[in-house]
């Protein structure tokens, strides 16, 4: 289970993702990030709580990767990202496609 | 022991995993160990919820021990199902993403195989059989 908030200021759009992201989220993180994405241009992603995530939500954050590359001014940043998961984007070569910081 | 049985569809696996990550912390798995299963465990149950039990119902069987040799502990995970013969081993090759047009699929697969010390697939009497350990 996990919980998503989305705090907005003038500068960027933070979501705040909580707990595990597992397969059966991923289609409704897909969409609500997609969203996001689309309508923002600044957006940091906070996994500082965030458990783990699988292959599907990797997916996601691909497919809302291609949206930032597609606009000069758009900008996504996935922020205090635990070891585990950052070795898995390592693997995966995904860290090579994201911005992580 | 821990033992599971459960119909392969994502609400019970839901249910179950929840169970399975309080089973690893009961035993005192440490956090990081603890993740990197889970992540695994991810990959290689929604595989035969989505493969396996495509066209038929299927029941997962899900074991976790963990065993003491002197000072060292090992997380085993044995998972059985008996949907259609399938080997997630033979699928993920080398796949690294290199741009955000890349093919999806593999993945998951090399994520579990990257994230665990050791995973054997066997075929035996009408049920897959994974036997998983981390260190």
């Amino acid at each position: 289970m996990y919980q998503m908030e989305v705090k907005k200021n003038e500068q960027e759009t933070v979501i705040y993702l909580e707990g595990a992201l597992k397969t059966s989220d991923a289609e409704g993180f897909g969409h609500s990030l997609m969203e996001i994405v689309q309508q923002e241009t600044e957006i940091k992603i906070n996994m500082e709580k965030t458990d783990f995530i699988c292959s599907a939500v990797l997916r996601a954050l691909l497919a809302a990767q291609s949206v930032v590359d597609a606009s000069d001014d758009k900008e996504m940043v996935l922020q205090n990202v635990n070891e585990e998961i950052y070795d898995v984007l390592t693997t995966t070569g995904f860290v090579n496609i994201l911005t992580v910081e | 022991m821990y033992k599971w049985k459960f119909p392969a569809t994502f609400e019970e696996w839901d249910i179950i995993s929840e169970q399975f990550q309080e089973a690893l912390e009961e035993e005192q798995v440490e956090k990081s160990g603890t993740r990197k299963i889970m992540m695994a465990l991810e990959e290689l149950i929604p595989n035969i919820i989505e493969y396996g039990a495509k066209e038929r119902t299927v029941t997962v069987e899900l074991q976790l021990n963990i065993r003491r040799e002197q000072e060292r502990r090992y997380t085993e995970i044995i998972i059985e199902d008996d949907g259609v013969p399938f080997n997630p081993l033979s699928y993920g090759g080398n796949n690294v993403v290199t741009s955000t047009n890349h093919p999806a699929g593999g993945w998951g697969i090399n994520m579990a195989k990257s994230l665990l010390d050791d995973i054997r697939y066997s075929y035996e009497n009408g049920r897959n059989h994974l036997y998983i350990e981390k260190r």
